[in-house]
């Protein structure tokens, strides 16, 4: 049996305005008596679903829409048309009941870094503890769980701002989920951060979002941990969603090209392969990309032509496909 | 209303407070030093027993004592967060909680000075010390808390206009001027420059709730409020808050829907 869906949006619109200001001194004068003010669509009539327990992953270029999308999720946002349900309320209306139930989490700045930035970690969380008026029995196993699966046990005595960036977010992730939120909002969590803290932000994620079957969203600019942790992406580009679906399909829908991965007998001269597309050269390797449906004529190009030692043809990994995508 | 919360948020301001003591050692020196220059000030302007209208140098000096310290720790521009959360995006983070943007500023605003106030003590102690032979001393312990109480709320009311100024942010982007300006007229109505009661067209100045942030209480200090109009004062300043809290709550709603929560 599928299960119940916690996020529906229908025809969900967004728009913002933004003053253009005029440079110089004259500039300063005209943007008093004659404002120019711009009107960015930021969203255009967006519709998904999101079930319980699935990870959706939201990608798309600066600008796409995927934080306000995340914003008017979490009630932040008014929306300017269409409807959004979560947890069966709306976001906007920010019952006490709702904001109980979600987690909206960024990487880019936390909540605890904005309260309790002089404090201790373990006050930071006790203030949460606070604002959500979880029992202290419930408090401390969840802070054992999280701090466990995070690795942050031995930094709890610590103030906040002596932590790394990489430490403070996986003790903003453990003060983003005491509460045991219903619905997961993760807006680059890992941003910035190094690939040992990475990798713990996303296995943790993961087993977190498998053990309590929290529905989540999450953007990322690392498409390769979306790519392996979400159930499903969806693609937005200027407001508008260019795709739905599971991160397999994806690739073969928008990219109909394969790549050839070839290493050369010797050192060759990068002069001998003009005719081909070249993706990446070193002297004894290349990534050649070909229509898919120029795979065969290719391969057999490359036999005639060049001595080679190994050869293997290959799907482009999802990023290629999307800085592709993006630039056309 | 989850009260916890707030509690909490008090709390929290107050490790805030004390996470720098250093701070509240400079504090002092500003509980101390103010009040000595106006003691200086009004000791040279009524030297010889001179008097301005019903006001001596005894009453003078403790007029300005009274509401200095009672304006000094009246929150008039609110936190000027409150308006910079709303124009950088930081308000998201606590739009996020379930919890009701006034009263978490309004006790987080009374937890960070609570160590303030305590640490006052000793320094107002030092200064009615010093100037103990120019000071009226009330002795009335009900006098001394009715002072307090309408002290408090006059905090609450000045907390509650700067709020209401700080949510203009939501309109215009740089917010700080007239928090300035509001501000600065809020000082001057209070009392904190000259007691209210010496002012031109003093009608209009005592018919405005500023007076509860300072010039109010300390007139109730120096017994020159009969106690029968304690009730109907009280129920003024209550009236006062309500008002200003019912439209700010209004603001608050237009607002939000103005919200653009820059940045990621």
């Amino acid at each position: 049996m599928p299960n119940k869906v916690t996020v529906s949006v229908k025809g969900l619109r967004k728009e913002y305005t933004r003053y253009q200001k005029r440079t110089g001194f004259k500039g300063f004068f005209r943007d008093i008596v004659h404002p120019q003010i711009e009107t960015v669509q930021a969203l255009q009539e967006i519709s998904f679903e999101l079930r319980q327990g699935e990870i959706l992953g939201l990608i798309g270029p600066n600008g796409a829409g995927k934080t306000t999308t995340l914003k008017i999720l979490s009630g932040v946002l008014y929306p300017d048309g269409g409807q959004v349900v979560v947890l069966g309320q709306l976001p906007q209306k920010r019952t006490q009941s709702f904001l109980r139930s979600i987690s909206f989490f960024t990487g880019n700045r936390g909540f605890l870094q904005e309260a309790t930035w002089d404090l201790s970690v373990l006050d930071g969380f006790i203030y949460v503890k606070d604002i959500y008026g979880i029992p202290n029995k419930v408090f401390q196993r969840k802070l054992d769980e999280l701090t466990d699966l995070l690795q942050i046990k031995d930094l709890l005595r610590v103030p906040l701002r002596q932590l790394s960036h990489g430490q403070r977010v996986r003790a903003e992730l453990v003060g983003a989920l005491l509460w045991d939120p219903e619905l997961l909002l993760l807006d680059e969590p890992t941003i910035g951060i190094d690939i040992v803290s990475q990798q713990a932000v996303w296995n943790f994620v993961k087993a977190y979002v498998s053990k309590h079957q929290t529905s989540t969203i999450l953007t990322s600019h690392y498409i390769r941990d979306l790519e392996e942790l979400a159930d499903r992406l969806l693609i937005l580009n200027e407001g508008v969603i260019v795709y739905d679906g599971p991160p397999s399909r994806f690739i073969s829908e928008i990219s109909p090209f394969s790549l050839i991965k070839v290493k050369f007998e010797q050192i060759i001269d990068a002069g001998q392969l003009i005719g081909y597309e070249l993706i990446d050269f070193t002297p004894m390797e290349a990534i050649f990309r070909t229509p898919t449906t120029q795979v065969k004529k290719t391969v057999k190009k490359i036999l005639d032509n060049l001595q080679i030692t190994d050869i293997s043809i290959e799907e482009p990994d999802l990023e290629i496909v999307l800085k592709e995508y993006f630039t056309k | 209303m989850n009260f916890r919360a707030y509690v909490g948020s008090a709390k929290m301001e107050m490790k805030n407070t004390l996470a720098y003591k250093a701070n509240l050692v400079f504090y002092l020196t500003y509980v101390i030093i103010p009040p000595l220059a106006i003691f200086f000030l009004w000791s040279f302007i009524l030297r010889d027993g001179k008097t301005i209208q019903t006001y001596d140098l005894t009453s003078m000096v403790t007029y300005f004592l009274i509401t200095q310290l009672f304006v000094t720790n009246t929150p008039f521009s609110a936190w000027s967060e409150i308006g910079d959360g709303i124009r950088n995006g930081d308000l998201t983070l606590w739009l996020l909680k379930p919890i009701d943007h006034y009263f978490l500023y309004l006790f987080r605003l009374v937890g960070s000075w609570i160590p303030l106030w305590i640490t006052s003590f000793g320094g107002v102690a030092i200064v009615f010390l010093a100037l103990r032979h120019y000071i009226e001393f009330q002795s009335n312990i009900i006098v001394n808390l009715v002072t307090i109480i309408f002290w408090l709320g006059g905090i609450v009311f000045g907390f509650t206009l700067g709020y209401l100024f700080n949510l203009l942010a939501f309109w215009i982007d740089r917010s700080s001027g007239v928090l300035m300006l509001s501000s600065s007229a809020a000082y001057f109505l209070s009392g904190a420059v000259f007691p209210l009661d010496i002012l031109p067209f003093k009608e209009i100045w005592l018919a405005l709730p500023y007076k509860y942030c300072g010039f109010f209480p300390a007139q109730v200090y120096l017994g020159r409020v009969p106690n029968s109009e304690w009730p109907i004062e009280f129920v003024k300043l209550c009236s006062w808050i309500l008002i200003t809290v019912i439209f700010t709550k209004i603001i608050w709603r237009i607002g939000i829907k103005r919200y653009q929560a820059a940045g990621g």
